[in-house]
């Protein structure tokens, strides 16, 4: 009697095995799924408000820098005295700044990058410019983490003062 | 040789089956792992959203420190307050003169801090550093302990509170929700 070769078949059952395997990982998968498409969506738009109101914060902090700075330096005018007042260098308010900048740091995570250009003075200027001060702060990175997310987000800013150190506007770039 | 039909005995060869249970494999077990590391996704220049700093997170108010009156934004009251560096009846009288200053009638602040999300309505000493405060026929109303959970919970059910948060000195996250407007009826 010729015995049949069924050589040729164990592809073929494997086929049939890797497919019952599959089947069973894809059922496994959806019945261990917890749904928590909410959950995680919140943590995203938490990080996203984060990082939309360090933006603002860093902007407020500037303006408050800024004022303080020119106050401070605002030069003493005697009695009697008849003459311009001369506008403030750029050395001196980026002294003033960065002292303020330094006093006003309180560590938080997200935003250290501000302090840190402050204190390098890279890719930030402060100088007197048509009648005003104006602050300009180039390629800030902000960032907020929250478990499994993180959101960065690079931005330039200006903020315009009066001759006084009132602010006259603020905006991104 | 004529070796056309036997494309399907190819595929179904055994090697090539192997390497295909590998390739689906190698799939499976990087979907998986993917959850463990984080992907920063690309810098995003943001010039789409405008500047809002009207915010009452950003608004100056005074407290006295150490005997010295001192002028911060709400913001940075707020890490202090977690820090320790201030009392919460200080930063509570002044978040209460702000809106008396401002004599904007039925107008309510509330302010909810915590260590988990949207912790505004939770009780007990979840509710120790929330405030609610309201301006109406001239005078402010200050929440207690016992009716502010419950106040804010209802502001929180309307969607009217926004959350920021932040990490303190020892790493921990801190969230804290915010509202300042037209009082809820």
């Amino acid at each position: 009697m010729r015995v049949l070769n069924r050589k040729g078949d164990t592809p073929t059952i494997l086929l049939f095995v890797v497919t019952i395997v599959l089947v069973l990982a894809a059922l496994f998968y959806f019945a261990t799924f917890k749904g928590g498409f909410a959950e995680a969506s919140e943590s995203v738009s938490g990080v996203l408000n984060d990082v939309a109101f360090y933006q603002n914060y860093l902007i407020k902090q500037s303006e408050i820098m800024g004022k303080q700075s020119l106050e401070g330096l605002r030069t003493i005018v005697e009695d009697g005295f008849v003459g311009p007042v001369l506008p403030l260098s750029e050395e001196e308010l980026r002294k003033k700044f960065k002292e303020i900048a330094e006093r006003k740091n309180l560590n938080i995570m997200g935003v250290e990058n501000f302090y840190v250009k402050v204190r390098d003075w890279n890719g930030v200027s402060f100088k007197f410019e048509d009648g005003g001060y104006v602050f300009e702060m180039k390629n800030l990175l902000i960032y907020s983490i929250d478990g499994g997310n993180k959101i960065r987000r690079t931005f330039s800013f200006i903020v315009e003062f009066d001759d006084v150190g009132k602010v006259v506007k603020s905006y991104k770039i | 040789m004529n070796k056309r039909g036997q494309l399907g005995k190819i595929i179904t060869s055994l090697p090539v089956l192997l390497l295909i249970i590998l390739v689906i494999a190698i799939y499976l077990i990087s979907v998986g792992l993917i959850g463990f590391f984080r992907m920063d996704g690309p810098d995003i220049p943001s010039v789409v959203e405008g500047i809002e700093l009207d915010n009452v997170l950003l608004r100056d108010i005074n407290i006295e420190v150490d005997g010295v009156d001192k002028s911060k934004i709400v913001f940075d009251w707020i890490v202090d307050l977690e820090g320790g560096g201030i009392d919460r009846y200080d930063f509570g009288r002044a978040l209460k003169e702000m809106v008396v200053s401002e004599k904007i009638e039925n107008n309510c602040l509330v302010i909810a801090k915590g260590e988990s999300r949207n912790s505004a309505g939770l009780t007990g000493a979840e509710a120790s550093d929330d405030y609610f405060i309201k301006f109406v026929d001239g005078e402010a109303f200050v929440g207690s302990l016992g009716n502010t959970p419950l106040i804010l919970g209802g502001y929180e059910s309307e969607g009217l509170l926004r959350q920021v948060s932040f990490n303190d000195d020892s790493g921990k996250r801190i969230y804290f929700q915010y509202y300042y407007g037209g009082c809820l009826e």
